[in-house]
């Protein structure tokens, strides 16, 4: 079979499968059985497909994926994400757009925090959401921040994503989630300023209340930070001792994220707040989310050997290496190719789909791959919110009252992703803003 | 029939707790690693490896618990577009094969594993164990899945206590 009837077969199969609404890893492992009898030698092939499930997982450097999660979900569950949001609300006032500012300034907060942007968008959104709405916020306003905030959590570490995409790819794992720092930052303080200019143009999106302004009024600059100080801040040394660890080179990403889980348990038991019941909830709940992430893995690595194998990989690299194109050309294709594909696919599929292709192209082109991993990652945070797939459009939707629609929620996400898409553009044109903050680290061991 | 879908249930959900389990003993074990090598007392030679077959057992326990919950990513969109007959049509047909691509898998994973058994393959890193101790978890969570499939065909809502449970 030549190489473009294998890749139509291979990648045409998944589609359909996908599209037909199995499930992706289960699309995955179909493919694989098919791939395998066709490329990998009939049964044996099917055999070498059981034995690379088992491989696929048995990698010390996925391990962070759960641990980030739990990080996040016991924060959660115990109640501390909750009263921090409560504490930076207390402590901002007076500027338009206030909740809103709020949900992006907490959110970015709890992103330090949480390794999982579904788990972000959730909480933002069940904490703040219904308290927009009934202050008269106009769902735009309201419902954008929460999504595009809950968005961040994949950049900044501990970043789930960004451990997956690291091992995957070949990229420094520690190099990737330091260089998510700057970029998710540069997010935060965009839609900060978005935000406050649109209220300031129009008050009406986000109104204050009369028993708002009484309040603002009645608290003394003390009784607002007072809560800040006494349940962000410390909260903040989770995120010193997990990111500072592998900053030092101290500890390994694996290291770093059950330290960081031990310190989310020292925390909540501190503030008494740590249950049996809570921990069983954050336990049970990671398990849901990790297994939905990690059974995909272990059905899609063999789908990116036999691609190999078939020679469609192989195919499509002469193919490419014969045109005379400038890299930063391939580079545009590529995430342009992934912005599509991210409107239509998970994360971890378009991962899965395009890494085969993508390493090999990086290689050739001779881009730089950490540069390019984070790029990968801002592409992914758009396709969060992207329609008609963008997961955490569904997560919004799932927690905003009754009466909000799907397209409502489509409105408020669209100006957020130019937002989000400016800032890829920076990045495409100053690599720096990615690449510095590592170079930095490295200097530093 | 009712004691075994409830057998099922018990079972997936006994599974989905010792995933859940293995995630907090994960922290534990890595935890202790590092404070004992920086106190410089010992270490747990073993703790890398023991999360590596961790992570690879949970993401297997854990499966068929999140088949129950419908919860594995799927893009539902096409199907959603369907009246509702043509719409369930396909979701059989699409649960058909799923619990087909598991029950293939079931049966491949079950001959790998017991050939290894057969040769006396051993794992020979840290730990020294005979390989089929690994293998037997995937076509034991395959046919789990199967089975989770099957199910899903015979009960539409999936209400089932599993499901329910969480």
């Amino acid at each position: 079979m030549d190489w473009i009837s294998a890749l139509f077969l291979l990648v045409g199969l998944l589609f359909a499968l996908m599209a037909m609404g199995l499930p992706v890893g289960f699309a995955f492992l179909g493919v694989n059985i098919v791939g395998a009898l066709v490329f990998l030698g009939g049964e044996a092939g099917l055999g070498q497909l059981v034995r690379n499930s088992v491989t696929s997982l048995t990698n010390f450097s996925l391990v962070p994926i759960p641990l980030f999660l739990l990080m996040g979900e016991i924060l959660f569950h115990t109640g501390l994400a909750a009263s921090a949001i409560d504490a930076t609300n207390r402590m901002i006032s007076r500027v338009p757009g206030r909740l809103a500012i709020v949900t992006v300034a907490g959110g970015t907060m709890f992103s330090t925090l949480s390794g999982s942007s579904v788990a972000n968008t959730a909480m933002l959104g069940s904490t703040l959401l219904p308290d927009m709405l009934k202050r008269g916020y106009h769902p735009s306003i309201a419902m954008g921040p929460i999504m595009a905030t809950g968005g961040i959590a994949m950049l900044i570490p501990p970043s789930a994503l960004a451990v997956l995409l690291g091992s995957l790819a070949g990229v420094s794992i520690s190099q990737l989630l330091i260089a998510g720092i700057v970029p998710g930052l540069m997010m935060a303080l965009v839609f900060l300023g978005y935000i406050l200019i649109r209220c300031k143009l129009n008050p009406a999106l986000a109104p204050e209340t009369q028993a708002d302004l009484d309040e603002a009024a009645r608290l003394t600059p003390w009784e607002r930070v007072r809560p800040f100080l006494t349940h962000v801040v410390p909260l903040l040394g989770i995120f010193v001792v997990v990111v500072g660890t592998m900053l030092l080179g101290w500890a390994s990403p694996t290291e770093a994220a059950a330290v960081g889980c031990a310190a989310s348990v020292v925390a909540a038991a501190a503030y008494r707040k740590l249950t049996m019941a809570a921990m069983g909830r954050a336990l049970m709940e990671t398990t849901k989310i990790a297994v939905m992430i990690l059974f995909i893995i272990v059905a899609s690595t063999t789908f990116s050997q036999i691609l190999s194998f078939s020679g469609a990989t192989r195919g499509i690299l002469r193919l490419l290496s014969g045109i005379e194109i400038e890299p930063i050309i391939v580079v545009l294709l590529m995430l342009g190719l992934l912005l599509i594909l991210g409107a239509f696919m998970d994360q971890i599929s378009m991962i899965m789909v395009t890494l085969p292709f993508f390493i090999p192209l990086v290689g050739l082109f001779g881009i730089d791959p950490l540069w390019f991993a984070v790029l990968m990652l801002i592409c992914m945070e758009i396709s969060f919110m992207t329609p008609p797939f963008g997961l955490l459009i569904f997560v919004m939707k799932g927690v905003a009252p009754r009466g909000i629609t799907l397209s409502q929620v489509y409105v408020a996400a669209a100006p957020f992703v130019l937002l989000q898409l400016a800032v890829l553009i920076a990045l495409i044109f100053w690599p720096a803003l990615a690449t510095w903050l590592p170079t930095q680290m490295q200097a530093l061991r | 029939m009712r004691h075994l879908t409830r057998a099922h249930d018990w079972a997936i959900l006994g599974m989905a707790a010792l995933a859940a389990a293995i995630a907090g003993g994960m922290v534990v074990l890595i935890c202790l690693d590092v404070l004992l090598r920086n106190l410089r007392l010992s270490s747990v030679p073993w703790s890398v490896e023991a999360s590596e077959y961790g992570l690879y057992a949970m993401t297997l326990l854990g499966a068929p618990w999140v088949l129950a919950l419908r919860a594995h990513v799927a893009m539902d969109l096409f199907a959603n577009l369907l009246p509702a007959v043509p719409r369930r049509a396909l979701e059989v047909m699409m649960l058909a094969l799923g619990g087909t691509i598991c029950a293939v898998l079931a049966w491949k994973g079950l001959d790998v594993t017991l050939t290894s058994h057969a040769r006396g393959a051993m794992v020979y890193k840290t730990l020294v164990f005979p390989e089929w101790w690994v293998l037997a978890l995937f076509p034991f969570a395959m046919a789990m899945l199967a089975l989770g499939f099957l199910r899903l065909i015979l009960t539409p809502a999936a209400n089932s206590n599993a499901a329910r449970g969480h």
